[in-house]
């Protein structure tokens, strides 16, 4: 059954979980939206946190992507899987803030670092080998945040999210090959970072 | 391969993108250039380090938050369908030429108010400059804007909101406002603290410093 007949009538719906999930909150079934929020509000805080290097911005941005993911969740069609659209909202709504705010504020490299964007398990380590696991993790941090959004976005898709190429080609709306250079790119710049850093 | 590899053939080496002839043209290589295999190793231990960044927990808070943006949208939205079925008497169209017209009107209505209402204003400027006993009140109209002091403060007429930014006047970002909207130059003659709205967010410009 296509996406414009599920949702001319719910009750003979039958689809992916994700098409499920829109067409009852498109009916204002609103345990449809708590389960989306439950879900993904890890990934759509670790995206906005990753791109802002900030814990009260991506507080800011998370709600307000929940908020645009429930206006606009009644017209998602299921051609991309709900995993890869949130993902989208998510970042093309990071990228609308940074941009139109990146002006009155300093570059992201210089911000202060955010300590708690730094967050290592004890695990019972010796006190100095935490110390220089978290010193060598908030250096990453402030690496990542000095790439140009472009490489950024698709290194923390790729190896902080975890997602295919295929899934981040969808993601971003480009080609796998674009794909591909973004992330060798943005890989080889924090490398360059790291290698140059103290 | 005579060449050195690409960064972008190593990173699709890394994440097993390439064909099995590819992967073995590059593993020998690799073999064979000491440079490659140290830009290789040098970008294998920058995924390792940002696999190892730990994943932020969402703080308890945000579920709450969302909740509460999510009702007030709802509500804001019931409202607008409730008044949108209240003109179901007439048909859609006519309803909305109506309104349009209905929404015209009343942006005519309150533009010649204002209007009227600042005329009045500007024309009860009082500037007291030499009694410092007495409350100050001070007026200017600077940059297109009527600004108001207050407590020292230069605030634009109709600017309620708290600042969302403050820039020093000699900063970057200042100066590059000044460059985008020429007319804000003018409160140059403003020495005190201005508070303006520009581009839909409200600023603070610190106030200028003295000359030493």
């Amino acid at each position: 059954m296509n996406a414009a007949a599920a949702t001319e009538n719910p009750a003979t719906f039958s689809s992916t979980p994700d098409l499920d999930l829109a067409v009852r909150h498109r009916y204002g079934d609103a345990a449809a939206f708590e389960e989306i929020y439950r879900q993904y509000a890890p990934m759509v805080y670790n995206i906005a946190f990753r791109m802002t290097a900030s814990e009260v911005k991506a507080e800011d941005y998370a709600q307000e992507i929940f908020l645009r993911i429930h206006r606009h969740l009644g017209r998602f069609s299921g051609r991309s899987s709900l995993k890869t659209w949130i993902y989208r909202v998510a970042l093309n709504h990071c990228r609308s803030r940074l941009s139109r705010k990146r002006f009155f504020f300093q570059p992201l490299a210089e911000e202060q670092d955010d300590a708690a964007g730094v967050q290592l398990l004890d695990g019972g380590r010796d006190p100095e080998d935490l110390a220089m696991a978290r010193d060598a993790e908030r250096q990453v941090g402030r690496a990542l945040r000095e790439l140009k959004a472009v490489f950024r976005e698709a290194v923390i898709l790729r190896d902080l999210e975890g997602l295919t190429y295929e899934e981040i080609a969808e993601v971003l709306k480009v080609r796998i090959g674009t794909v591909r250079s973004r992330i060798a790119r943005g890989r080889e710049q924090l490398r360059l970072i790291l290698e140059s850093s103290p | 391969m005579s060449t050195h590899a690409t960064t972008e053939r190593l990173s699709a080496y890394l994440d097993r993108q390439l064909s099995t002839a590819e992967t073995r043209e590059i593993e020998d290589h690799l073999a064979d250039c000491a440079l490659c295999r140290r830009q290789f190793a040098g970008m294998r231990n920058v995924v390792a380090s940002l696999r190892q960044l730990e994943r932020m927990a969402p703080p308890p808070t945000l579920g709450g938050l969302v909740t509460r943006r999510v009702t007030f949208e709802n509500r804001r939205k019931g409202l607008v369908d409730r008044f949108e079925s209240g003109l179901g008497i007439f048909d859609r169209q006519s309803s909305i030429l109506g309104l349009f017209g209905l929404i015209v009107a009343l942006a005519v209505i309150m533009l010649l108010f204002a209007q009227a209402v600042d005329r009045q204003r500007t024309s009860s400027i009082s500037v007291i400059l030499h009694d410092p006993t007495a409350a100050r009140e001070e007026s200017r109209e600077l940059a297109g804007r009527l600004f108001h002091r207050e407590s020292g403060v230069w605030v634009e007429a109709g600017v309620e909101a708290e600042p969302e930014h403050a820039l020093a006047a000699d900063s970057q970002e200042w100066r590059a406002l000044e460059e985008g909207h020429p007319e804000l130059v003018e409160l140059r003659e403003l020495a005190d603290a201005v508070i303006l709205r520009v581009e839909g967010d409200v600023l603070r410009r610190e106030a200028l410093r003295a000359a030493p």
